[in-house]
């Protein structure tokens, strides 16, 4: 298994041949995306309203798999960098400047539909507590990445560099996570996961798990779309300087 | 009585992810451009 993805990534190491696949399924996956958002959104506009909260659970529907992605974009980024740095593939960075922005937004959507929903059930738009600071934490790392991509000219120090910069910062995605299992949090702990049934009824956990699959495409498809571009742009970049190079000869 | 609430979500939720939409295909489209330009000078 381990020797496919190996095999798979080192081919993919050329942005010629990355370019290539990333053409082919760029259209069938912006395809496939709309379709499952379309699904999902049926499936949310008919889901009843729940006993205790009534019509705002339907806020779970985009909070849910919007925090779900500010997680796994961050994962994302920083399992590119690692790539990038140790096996020194040419596409790590170019992925990791690409989702960096989308898991921004969808951490910025988190925390703004997190206190939209706080507000009618806690009675505040926002408290100090672990799994809120942990999450705007988060917001700011993703700023400073994006940041230092635009603050260091040289695009090899800039690449090495935010590297680094993802792999220190993911030493927050855990303490996002379990922060509501460490600490006491006004936040409830996770009601979905892997390892125990799921708090929720069936009546939202699949019109929500449909969401977070629409999410997690939408993720892919605007990846896809963000490396193309910075891989042209890279490609631009390298030919202005190779004849600018020359003129100067 | 909490539809407000809502609609605000929903409403925040598609305009950002609409905005990063329209931005990623524009960039796309202008990297393309760009791209086809230097290749014919």
């Amino acid at each position: 298994m381990f020797r496919t993805v190996e095999t798979i990534s080192a081919y993919y190491a050329n942005p010629q041949r990355f370019m290539r696949l990333a053409g082919a399924l760029h259209a069938p996956l912006w395809g496939v995306t709309i379709l499952v958002f379309a699904v999902a959104l049926y499936m949310v506009a008919h889901v009843p309203d729940d006993y205790q909260q009534g019509a705002t659970v339907r806020i779970m529907f985009v909070h849910v798999p919007a925090a779900w992605m500010s997680l796994f974009a961050y994962s994302f980024i920083f399992f590119a960098s690692v790539t990038a740095l140790i096996f020194r593939h040419p596409v790590g960075h170019v992925a990791g400047r690409a989702a960096a922005p989308i898991g921004a937004v969808f951490t910025l959507i988190a925390l703004m539909t997190g206190s939209l929903w706080g507000q009618p059930m806690w009675g505040t738009w926002w408290v100090w507590d672990a799994r809120l600071t942990s999450v705007l934490v988060l917001l700011f790392i993703y700023l400073g990445y994006m940041a230092l991509w635009q603050a260091i000219d040289d695009h090899g120090q800039a690449a090495r560099s935010t590297a680094i910069l993802a792999i220190v910062g993911s030493i927050n995605v855990p303490i996002v996570k379990f922060s509501v299992d460490w600490w006491n949090t006004l936040h409830q702990p996770a009601s979905v996961s892997r390892f125990a049934r799921p708090a929720l009824h069936a009546d939202f956990l699949y019109p929500l798990l449909m969401m977070a699959l629409a999410f997690t495409l939408l993720f892919f498809a605007l990846t896809l779309t963000r490396m193309q571009m910075e891989i042209l742009r890279q490609r631009a970049r390298a030919r202005q300087m190779a004849r600018l190079n020359e003129a100067d000869d | 009585m909490y539809d407000t609430y809502i609609y605000a979500s929903y409403g925040i939720t598609f305009v950002l992810l609409g905005l990063l939409i329209i931005v990623s295909l524009r960039g796309l489209q202008k990297a393309r451009r760009d791209a086809d330009k230097l290749a014919q000078k």
